[in-house]
C-alpha cells in the first residue's frame, strides 16, 4: 500500500506546487433554514421543530428527534423522526451533512379499524449564503473550481398498508437565480449513490447552497387484526453528506507539472505491474 | 452488493466520523441499554459490528469540541446502523433524542499544567534537598497530561537564570533541552531570562551555540540540531517587552494560542514592568518594559477579534499569601494591583516571581474574583488547573486549581528515564570542574543579614573583590561593594563528597552563578554617600544593603528590619514613607578609620551588574576611569587561595546601626 501512496503523493505535490497553497475556501455569510415534524391522527396533532444550534460563522446546525405515541382504545400508533443538517466551514473545506429518518408502527391489542394518520418530516436548509475566499495571492475575480464530493444513502421500507409514503433528498448550489449544480433523489427506494459535481466560480462571489430532506407516511382508514407484535407501517431514511472544496484553476505550467506527476505515478505502477508478473 | 452497500454506508458516515471505522472492540461495552454520558436512550444494547455493541460505536466518552460535532457523529453512526438495518428508525429517533439531551459537547474540559521559577533546577537535590529534579517533575507532568489529552504546559518565567551549576555551566541549555523533552507549550519571560542579555535570550529560543563559551553545545545528539544547541521547541512570550531597536515590536510574541478541538485558549505572557530595576542594565539595553495590566487590556480586544474568548495571563510577578499554600486566606503584593486592573475577559492568571505557593481569588477591574495561581519554585510544585469551556460561547465557565507536590530529592516519584538521561549527561560533564577544590574555610559562611544589613558571606565576597582589585595595575581600589541579591547561597563547611572545610568550584559557583566581572571606578566621597542612600532610594522595591569590604565602615539609622524580609505592612510603610529619605549618619563613612572627604576621589570596585546601575544603584553609572577586572568567582577563588589556613566568616562589624 505504501508503495502506491508514495508516488501519488509525489504527483499531488507536483500539482500542488504549481497551484500554490490550496487556501481558497468558502466563508459563511448567512443562513436561513428550518426543520419540522408534524403528525395528524387519532391522538390529535403533533408538532415538533428542529433546534437551530448554529454557531456562525463556522457551523450551521439543525437537530431534532422525537418519539410519539397516540393511544387508541385497543392499541397505540407509534411514530416519530430524527432529522438534522450540519454545515461546518473552515479553511480546509466545507463539510455538509443532512439526514432524516421516520417511522410509523401500530400496536393492535385488539382489532382496530378506521385508523387514519399522516405524518411529515422535513429538514430544509433553504438558503445558506457563502462567499468564495481566495488565498492572499488571489484577488477578487480569480478563477476557481468549486467541487463537491460525497454520497447519498436511502432506505425506504413501506408496507402495503402505508399510504402517502414519500422520501426525497436534494442539494443545489446557485449563483443568484442560476442553478450551478443540482442533485435530487425523489424515488422512495433504498440504495447508495456517489454525489459529485463541480463548477467554475471566482474569488469574491457569493453562492447559495440549498438542501432538503423530506419524508412522510400515513394510514388511510386502515384496519388491523389483534397481534402480539406491532405492525411496522413504514420506516425511511435519507442521508446526504460530503465536502465542498475550492481549488484554483490550474495554470498551464501546473498542468504540465500535474502530467509530470501522473507520469511518475504511471511509471511506478507499470514497474509494479511487471514485478507482480514476475512474482 | 451487500459488501458494496456496507462500504458505501461506512464511507458515507466516515466523512465526519473516521473513528467509526475502528470496529475492533477489545472490551465491548456491557451496558444493557445504550447510554450517552448519563442519558439513557432506553435502546437495548447489543452486538452489531464484529464484537462491538451499539454503545461502543458512539464515542460519547471522548472529548467533543462542540455539541454539534457530537450530534453529527451520533447522527452519522445511527445512519450507518439504520442503513444496514442493525437498528430500526424508531430506535434511531430515540438514540438521537438521547444524544441531544445528553448535552455531550456543550462543555469541554482543558487541563493547564502551570509552573514558575524553575531556575534551571534539573538535578535532584542540587542546591537543596527539597529540589526533586526535572526527572520527577517530568513524571508528574506526564501523569497530569495523561489525565486529560487536552492540555497545555505553561511557565510563568524564570525558567532559566540564577541556576545551579549543572544547568548554569552550560548556559542553561540543559534546562531548555529538558523542557523540550517534557513537551511544554509556552514560557513567559521573567527577569532572570534577561540575566545574560537580549542576544543570549534570543539564542535560547532560536538555538545555535554561544559565540565564545566552550561549555555551550554539549547536549546529547538527540537534543542538538546540526551539532549545535537546538533552542526551545516551545515559545517564549513577552507581551510587555518592546525592542526599541527593532521597530518597537515585542521581543517575543505577546500571545500564544492553543486550539482544543476548535476551542482556542490565548496565553498572554509577560514579565514584571520593573524588570530593568533587578537585572543588569546591559541585559535590557534597548528594551522597554511596559505596564502589565495596560498591556493585557490592550491585547484583549485583538484576541477577542479572532473569536477567542478563553484568555489566560502568564505573568512573572506575584504576591505573598497570608498563609502559604493550601486555602488562600489572603494575598498581598504587586500582583493584587495588577489583577485589580485586568479586563474581565481574562479568565485566569498564572503568576510567579515571589517563589510562593498559592491559589487565590483576586478581583478584576469589574470587581469579579478570578483565579490567580503560583507554584512555588525549583520544580517542587505544579499547578493542576482544570478549565471548563462553554463550547458555544468559547469562554471559560469555571476554573479549578490545585497545587500538587512533585516531591523532593528522595521521594518515591519515579524519575523519567528520558530526563534522567539529560541530567546524568550534564552531571557527568560537570563533575570534574564542580568538585575541584578552590580553597578552604574555617566554618560555614552564611548570607543571612544582621540587624544592620551585613552578612558574613557578604564581608568575605567584598573582601575578595577588593583583594582582586587593590593592586596598582588591577584597579588601585580602596573599597568594594557587593549587591546582596547576587549572593545566592551559603558556603557550607561540610557537605557530602568533600572534606570538611574545603570549598568546591561548584559551591563557589552556586554562591555567585551570574558570571559577573569586576569593574573598578572612581567616585567622590559625596557620591559614596549618595550610593549608600540609594540602598533605600525611591526606586527600590525593598531595602538592599550593599556588602562592604574590610576597612570601610559607616553607621545608619534605617527604621525597618534588615535581617528578614519585610512583612506586607512593613513593605507598604517602606514604599509610602521610608524610602527616599537619608539614613546614613553624616561623617560616619570611613575608610581605614578616616572619614572620607566629600570632595575626595576614591577607587571603588563593584561587579558589572552594579556598574551598569543594576538594583537601581544608578549612581554607579556615573563612575569614572572604569577598569574591567576578573570574573567574580575567580576573584573569590584567588582570595581563598591567598588564605591557605582557611577563610573565616566575616565579623559583620562594618555596618553599624546604633
Amino acid at each position: 500500500m505504501f508503495h502506491r501512496i508514495k508516488p501519488m503523493l509525489v504527483a499531488l505535490a507536483l500539482t500542488g506546487a504549481g497551484q500554490g497553497v490550496q487556501a481558497a475556501y468558502l466563508d459563511y455569510v448567512s443562513h436561513l433554514g428550518y426543520g419540522a415534524y408534524s403528525a395528524v391522527g387519532p391522538g390529535g396533532i403533533v408538532d415538533d421543530s428542529l433546534l437551530d444550534l448554529s454557531a456562525p460563522p463556522t457551523e450551521v446546525t439543525f437537530f431534532g428527534a422525537g418519539n410519539f405515541a397516540s393511544a387508541l382504545d385497543a392499541g397505540t400508533v407509534d411514530h416519530g423522526y430524527a432529522g438534522d443538517a450540519f454545515l461546518h466551514f473552515s479553511g480546509a473545506g466545507t463539510d455538509f451533512a443532512i439526514s432524516l429518518s421516520q417511522f410509523l408502527s401500530v400496536q393492535a391489542n385488539g382489532s382496530l379499524s378506521g385508523i387514519t394518520h399522516q405524518q411529515e418530516a422535513a429538514v430544509d436548509l433553504a438558503v445558506v449564503t457563502m462567499k468564495i475566499m481566495g488565498d492572499p495571492g488571489q484577488a477578487a475575480g480569480f478563477p476557481v473550481i468549486v467541487s463537491f464530493h460525497g454520497g447519498a444513502s436511502a432506505l425506504s421500507d413501506f408496507s402495503s398498508m402505508a399510504s402517502g409514503a414519500y422520501l426525497s433528498l436534494g442539494l443545489s448550489v446557485s449563483r443568484g437565480s442560476e442553478v450551478l449544480a443540482e442533485y435530487l433523489w425523489d424515488v422512495p427506494s433504498s440504495g447508495d449513490q456517489p454525489v459529485t459535481f463541480s463548477f467554475a466560480g471566482q474569488v469574491g462571489e457569493e453562492l447559495t447552497l440549498s438542501a432538503f430532506a423530506l419524508t412522510g407516511v400515513g394510514l388511510s382508514d386502515a384496519a388491523f387484526a389483534a397481534s402480539a407484535t406491532p405492525y411496522l407501517v413504514g420506516e425511511s431514511l435519507g442521508a446526504l453528506s460530503g465536502s465542498l472544496s475550492v481549488t484554483a484553476v490550474p495554470e498551464p505550467e501546473s498542468i504540465a507539472m500535474l502530467l509530470a506527476g501522473l507520469s511518475v505515478l504511471g511509471v511506478h505502477l507499470r514497474r509494479r505491474g511487471r514485478r507482480q508478473q514476475v512474482g | 452488493m451487500t459488501l458494496h452497500r456496507t462500504l458505501c454506508a461506512v464511507a458515507l458516515t466516515a466523512v465526519f466520523s473516521p473513528s467509526y471505522a475502528q470496529l475492533a472492540c477489545a472490551q465491548p461495552d456491557p451496558s444493557p441499554t445504550v447510554v450517552f454520558a448519563s442519558q439513557d436512550s432506553g435502546i437495548a444494547n447489543r452486538v452489531v459490528q464484529g464484537d462491538c455493541t451499539i454503545d461502543d460505536l458512539f464515542n460519547d466518552e471522548q472529548a467533543w469540541g462542540s455539541q454539534n460535532s457530537f450530534l453529527l457523529h451520533a447522527s452519522s453512526v445511527s445512519i450507518g446502523l439504520l442503513r444496514q438495518r442493525k437498528i430500526s428508525a424508531t430506535e434511531r429517533s430515540r438514540l438521537m433524542a438521547a444524544a441531544l439531551q445528553s448535552g455531550i459537547g456543550r462543555e469541554l474540559k482543558v487541563k493547564l499544567i502551570g509552573f514558575n521559577d524553575f531556575h534551571g533546577n534539573i538535578k535532584s537535590g542540587e542546591g537543596s534537598f527539597s529540589n526533586p529534579g526535572v526527572a520527577r517533575f517530568a513524571t508528574k507532568i506526564k501523569e497530569l497530561k495523561a489525565a486529560n489529552p487536552l492540555h497545555a504546559v505553561v511557565s510563568a518565567g524564570d525558567m532559566i537564570g540564577a541556576s545551579p551549576l549543572t544547568s548554569a555551566l552550560f548556559k542553561d541549555e540543559p534546562t531548555i533541552e529538558a523542557m523540550n523533552r517534557i513537551g511544554i507549550d509556552f514560557n513567559a519571560v521573567g527577569n532572570h531570562e534577561f540575566d545574560e542579555g537580549k542576544a543570549e535570550l534570543l539564542r535560547m529560543q532560536n538555538g545555535g551555540n554561544h559565540p565564545s563559551d566552550l561549555f555551550s553545545g554539549q547536549g546529547l545528539p538527540a537534543d542538538l540540531k546540526s551539532g549545535q544547541f537546538k533552542g526551545a521547541d516551545f515559545r517564549f512570550l513577552a507581551a510587555n517587552v518592546v525592542d526599541t531597536t527593532a521597530g518597537d515590536t515585542t521581543l517575543f510574541p505577546g500571545v500564544g494560542v492553543k486550539d482544543f478541538l476548535g476551542n482556542k485558549v490565548a496565553f498572554i505572557g509577560m514579565t514584571l514592568e520593573s524588570t530593568p530595576t533587578i537585572v543588569s542594565p546591559a541585559g535590557v539595553a534597548g528594551l522597554q518594559f511596559k505596564d502589565e495590566a495596560d498591556t493585557v487590556n490592550a491585547l484583549v480586544p485583538q484576541i477577542r477579534a479572532q473569536g477567542i474568548e478563553s484568555i489566560v495571563v502568564l505573568i512573572h510577578e506575584g504576591g505573598f499569601p497570608t498563609i502559604s499554600g493550601g486555602t488562600c486566606t489572603g494575598i498581598s503584593g504587586a500582583i493584587v494591583d495588577i489583577v485589580n486592573r485586568l479586563d474581565p475577559a481574562v479568565d485566569l492568571v498564572i503568576s510567579g516571581h515571589t517563589h510562593q505557593s498559592y491559589s487565590c481569588l483576586i478581583n478584576n477591574a469589574a470587581g469579579t474574583p478570578i483565579r490567580v495561581t503560583s507554584a512555588g519554585q525549583f520544580a517542587r510544585l505544579l499547578s493542576d488547573i482544570d478549565l471548563t469551556i462553554d463550547t458555544r460561547s468559547k469562554d471559560v465557565v469555571s476554573v479549578v486549581a490545585n497545587n500538587v507536590s512533585v516531591g523532593n530529592s528522595i521521594s518515591a516519584v519515579v524519575q523519567d528515564p528520558s530526563l534522567l538521561e539529560i541530567v546524568d549527561h550534564y552531571a557527568a560533564l560537570v563533575a570534574v570542574p564542580a568538585s575541584r577544590i578552590v580553597g578552604t574555610i574555617t566554618a560555614t559562611i552564611t548570607r543571612g543579614n544582621n540587624g544592620a544589613g551585613e552578612s558574613a558571606l557578604g564581608d568575605v565576597i567584598a573582601d575578595a573583590q577588593l583583594a582582586a582589585t587593590r593592586g596598582a595595575i588591577t584597579g588601585a581600589a580602596v573599597v568594594a561593594f557587593m549587591n546582596p541579591g547576587g549572593i545566592r547561597a551559603d558556603l557550607p563547611f561540610a557537605a557530602p563528597g568533600k572534606v570538611d572545610g574545603n570549598v568546591t568550584y561548584g559551591e563557589a559557583f552556586t554562591v555567585q552563578p551570574f558570571g559577573n566581572s569586576l569593574v573598578t571606578m572612581t567616585l567622590t566621597g559625596a557620591q559614596i554617600y549618595t550610593l549608600l542612600e540609594q540602598q533605600w532610594g525611591t526606586a527600590q522595591p525593598f531595602p538592599r544593603v550593599l556588602q562592604v569590604s574590610d576597612g570601610f565602615t559607616y553607621s545608619h539609622n534605617f527604621p525597618l528590619p534588615l535581617n528578614a524580609n519585610l512583612t506586607a505592612d512593613q513593605g507598604t510603610q517602606f514604599a509610602n514613607s521610608v524610602r527616599g529619605n537619608s539614613y546614613v549618619v553624616p561623617g560616619s563613612v570611613k575608610i581605614g578609620g578616616i572619614a572620607i572627604d566629600m570632595a575626595g576621589s576614591y577607587r571603588v570596585t563593584v561587579n558589572s551588574f552594579l556598574a551598569d546601575g543594576g538594583d537601581t544603584f544608578t549612581l554607579l553609572i556615573g563612575g569614572t576611569d572604569r577598569l574591567g577586572g576578573a570574573v567574580d568567582t575567580d576573584a573569590l577563588e584567588a582570595y581563598l587561595q591567598a588564605n591557605p589556613g582557611g577563610v573565616a566568616p566575616g565579623l559583620q562589624n562594618r555596618i553599624v546601626r546604633p
